[in-house]
């Protein structure tokens, strides 16, 4: 770089800093070292490695439970380092990179677990999920065949089956596939939605939008049914009604755009409370109190002696008018944040604005002992 | 929101209980079919490479790489080549000019040779994309060079040579142009131009490469375009001379629709007659502008189908293909998107609505590992479908690393017309002698016949690296084929917005005149139609610019047809 160059870089803001990732993220599954042959013949998930590679295996599960991947996906390379092929850790390293959108990775987890242990069900469809995620819909829908066969039952394969077919041209067997899973659960969102779409592919517009409206029931602050209803609507010059779902779609679409988002960079940054924050945000604005609320609680869980965290939580859902997700925040911050003089001010403003007489003198009550003290 | 999938991970190993019988087998593919195109570079255009910043690519400026068109500049009825090359922030800060825009003159063979000193061009700032039109109506054509600094316009002189022209073309402002295309908007004669911005780029304003935030798949990446300020297109008002007159405002082109505009092409979606615009927006919605007949546009991409896909969600489109691929009279359109989304195919229906059908087609899944920049729709195979090329490579050469289910050079791809409107996707060429040809890093497309034999060849950039000439050898026995040129009375002397329909063994085929080649691209301004084993034409009709029609019967085929239009 030359010296003019790295100036004005300078001047402007600075050189760019290559911020390194995690060494585990420049791994692939296909570096781990193999088992001996017969090492895992016959295993079960009953049967765990020994210590320390079991409370190893055990954290790993825990930190995928909360979200923390990169660290489960450190653990599950030292187990399987030191155990190669432990077929439980083998799927759970492929349900990791499946979660971190790593679906060639994923792949390759499945199939080495599929090796040792090839009746299981559950992996079988994990790996259809993660062909169908590659694109590769001939061996998704092979592998949901093969769930399918074992197990008539599966309602996940059956939707995955359907969406292969689709996803291949092949329209009547997806949509027969569709309506089974709605049969069997009236409730499936996406089962929903993707009657719709398969329907309008067959042109039947009418059938389509009745779909759709059952998608938004399911899943009201999804943007996509929303979107086609607005499509088919206007195919059907219902332009009014066009309009006013196109208009439902644009509030929604940029909150779920911007959730997704987060939720991607959240994957690998777990720790970055302020992309929760914006989640919670997001979801607040379009009513989505379900989700600000888990988002909130992340925060909370992520922060559990940070009195901010709360007044934001607090914050958010008042803002947004959840009256009853505000409550039960001021009740956990009357609780755990009673020398907090912050916190109680933000209390007598909540109460003072839902009308609670009570909590306001209670806030004022505990302010004049924090304040006189 | 969704169910996500992985939440259905999470059952682990619940589903041991149920025995699945032995594993699927991987499906048995039938042999590879041959590519259509060899990679002839090294002996048409030996040594021709271009430059988009470091190979590093630390910013967001360094990735889209140059432009090309083809067109006939010297008017010897072959069709000759522009490359338009970028530059480095290392020249920029320096204060010197970008690599210069070069012109190859060509010859029936398809041999191409530099231009002489008279064709000569000056290096801009940073050229990106590239249009071609008679501007002046002086017969000859003329050569616009997008840029990130200030556009450029060089008239042609008279077969010549090239005259740049300053400030007085009209082109005024610096900002990031990438692609642009001419077309005659008010029926006025005069060729009017649109550009497609992209953001605004200021060294050491955006965030650096890794900043918190700019990471994909884990990996620190270079930053945007999230986050960064998106520019509005814009539309130049051609009078006549060479010279024209920003009313993007007054026309309906305002920063409140800007996108990461980066394809560009021009259409009448709605056969009304006049000519609309389509721009593919690099993360925000593509934008579709429909001509309102009255000097304004209005944008109508979301209720018209094509600003999202079939989801609702809007991809990061870079190139675009147009073209009656349904064959029903109406264009049809395919963007390039990123890896991760497929590209999209919009199939025209009635009331110039369109339909997202990449699934059906079966071209959304062979495209999820690919992120695509050229395309275009043509009969490469003349067999009588429309089929498309992609030209693809990523922007990150972080690709490379693990886990991102792609990679930084990806293969170019054919996507061969099959029947029932669906695809089947190949690799697009082959070195000379049938040698397997590695992946590159592609970007900027465009195709013409280069060799005069009917067939449609190639010419690919890289983001940096040489330039391709991909001539097409597909085995033809019994093929035919026609190319149609327009000669219209005004000055619009291309035709451009002209549409040509072929009435042909009982089928009908349509294309419009244009020279958009979508991204960062131009083309020939000429129709080219593929006619399987139909040895005539009955029927051959143009709806000229205005809405004149002229009809010509019983047309032999396999030669090029110039026709006047009539007084």
């Amino acid at each position: 770089m030359s010296a003019a160059l790295a100036l004005a870089l300078a001047w402007a803001g600075g050189l760019p800093q290559q911020v390194e990732a995690p060494a585990v993220l420049r791994r692939a599954p296909e570096s781990l070292p193999v088992a001996d042959e017969g090492r895992w013949e016959g295993w079960t998930p009953e049967r765990a490695p020994e210590e320390p590679l079991r409370s190893a295996y055990l954290e790993a599960l825990a930190a995928y439970e909360q979200g923390r991947l990169v660290p489960a996906l450190e653990l599950l390379y030292a187990v399987l380092e030191a155990e190669p092929d432990y077929p439980a850790a083998l799927h759970q390293l492929g349900t990791v990179y499946f979660r971190l959108r790593r679906y060639g990775d994923a792949r390759t987890a499945f199939e080495r677990f599929l090796a040792l242990a090839p009746a299981a069900v559950g992996t079988t469809r994990a790996l259809g999920h993660a062909h169908y995620s590659l694109g590769r819909y001939e061996l998704a829908r092979a592998h949901y065949e093969r769930v399918l066969a074992a197990d008539p039952d599966e309602l996940e394969a059956r939707r995955g089956l359907a969406l292969a077919h689709f996803r291949l041209g092949e329209l009547e067997p997806g949509l027969e596939l569709l309506d089974e899973v709605v049969r069997a659960d009236p409730g499936h969102p996406e089962a929903h939605l993707w009657r719709a779409r398969v329907l309008r592919e067959l042109g039947r517009d009418e059938d389509a939008l009745a779909a759709t409206a059952r998608a938004r029931a399911a899943e009201p602050f999804d943007a996509a049914p929303w979107f086609l209803a607005a499509q088919l609507l206007r195919e059907l010059g219902r332009d009014a009604e066009a309009g006013a779902a196109e208009a439902r779609f644009r509030e929604l679409d940029p909150a779920q755009r911007e959730v997704r988002r987060l939720r991607a960079l959240l994957a690998y940054e777990p720790d970055e409370v302020r992309y929760l924050e914006r989640i919670a945000r997001a979801s607040a604005a379009v009513g989505d109190f379900r989700a600000a609320r888990e988002a909130l609680a992340q925060i909370v869980q992520r922060r559990p002696d940070d009195v901010a965290a709360r007044l934001f939580a607090l914050c958010v859902l008042a803002d947004a008018s959840d009256e009853a997700g505000a409550r039960i925040v001021a009740g956990s911050i009357e609780r755990e944040a009673r020398e907090s003089v912050e916190a109680w001010r933000a209390l007598a403003r909540f109460y003072g604005e839902v009308g609670d007489r009570e909590g306001v003198l209670r806030a004022r009550v505990e302010l004049a002992r924090l304040v006189g003290r | 929101m969704s169910r996500a999938p992985w939440v259905l991970l999470c059952a682990s190993l619940a589903g041991h209980e149920a025995r699945a019988p032995g594993p699927p087998r991987e499906p048995q593919l039938a042999a590879p079919l041959e590519p259509l195109w060899v990679d002839r570079s090294a002996e048409l255009l030996p040594g021709v490479a271009t430059t988009c910043g470091s190979p590093e690519k630390r910013w967001i400026l360094e990735v889209n790489g140059g432009g090309v068109a083809l067109g006939d500049f010297d008017g010897d009825g072959n069709l000759d080549l522009v490359v338009v090359d970028g530059s480095t922030l290392e020249r920029v800060a320096a204060g010197e000019p970008g690599f210069p825009p070069r012109l190859f003159l060509g010859a029936e063979t398809g041999r191409l040779r530099p231009a002489g000193e008279a064709w000569r061009m000056a290096g801009g700032r940073w050229g990106t994309g590239v249009a071609t039109g008679d501007v002046d109506g002086d017969g000859w054509l003329d050569l616009f060079v997008a840029e990130w600094g200030r556009d450029r316009l060089f008239l042609n002189q008279e077969g010549r040579g090239f005259r740049e022209l300053g400030e007085e073309s009209g082109l005024a402002g610096e900002r990031w142009s990438t692609s642009a295309a001419f077309l005659d908007y008010d029926g006025d004669g005069a060729l009017d131009l649109v550009v497609a911005s992209y953001l605004a780029f200021h060294v050491g304003e955006v965030p650096s490469a890794g900043s918190s935030g700019c990471r994909w798949k884990g990996h620190p990446v270079l930053c945007g375009p999230e986050g960064l300020v998106p520019v509005h297109d814009r539309l130049y008002r051609g009078r006549g001379d060479g010279t024209f007159e920003d009313v993007s405002l007054a026309a309906g082109f305002r920063p409140e629709r800007a996108g990461y505009g980066l394809g560009v092409t021009t259409l009448d979606f709605d056969l009304d007659g006049d000519t609309d615009v389509y721009v593919a927006n690099d993360s925000t919605p593509n934008h579709l502008w429909r001509n309102a007949g009255d000097g304004t546009f209005v944008e109508v991409g979301s209720s018209a189908g094509v600003a999202y896909d079939a989801d609702g969600r809007e991809q990061a489109g870079m190139g675009i293909a147009c073209g009656d691929w349904s064959g029903d009279g109406r264009p049809d359109l395919f963007v390039t998107n990123f890896s991760g989304e497929a590209n999209a195919l919009y199939r025209s229906t009635a009331n110039g609505r369109f339909r997202e059908s990449a699934s059906a087609a079966r071209l959304y899944g062979p495209s999820l590992a690919r992120l695509g920049w050229g395309t275009g729709f043509g009969d490469f195979d003349l067999d009588g479908d429309l089929d498309l090329f992609t030209f693809n490579g990523h922007v990150y050469p972080e690709a490379d690393l693990a886990g991102t289910d792609t990679s930084y050079a990806q293969p170019d791809e054919l996507c061969e017309a099959l029947a029932e409107g669906r695809f089947r996707v190949r690799r697009l060429a082959a070195g000379t002698g049938g040698a397997a040809r590695p992946d590159v890093v592609s970007r900027a497309a465009t195709c013409g016949d280069l060799d005069g034999d009917g067939d449609l060849d190639l010419v690919a950039l890289a983001v940096e690296g040489p330039v391709r000439v991909l001539v097409n050898e597909a085995p033809r026995a019994t093929s035919h084929w026609l190319r149609v040129r327009l000669r219209a009375r005004g000055a619009n002397r291309d035709a451009l917005g002209a549409l040509v329909r072929v009435e042909a063994g009982g089928r009908s085929f349509s294309q419009e005149i244009r020279t958009a080649g979508g991204f960062q691209a131009a083309v020939p301004a000429e129709a080219h139609f593929g006619l399987g084993e139909r040895a005539r034409i009955e029927r051959l009709v143009v709806r000229w610019p205005g809405g004149r029609e002229q009809v010509l019967e019983d047309v032999a085929v396999d030669r090029v047809l110039s026709i006047e239009e009539r007084e």
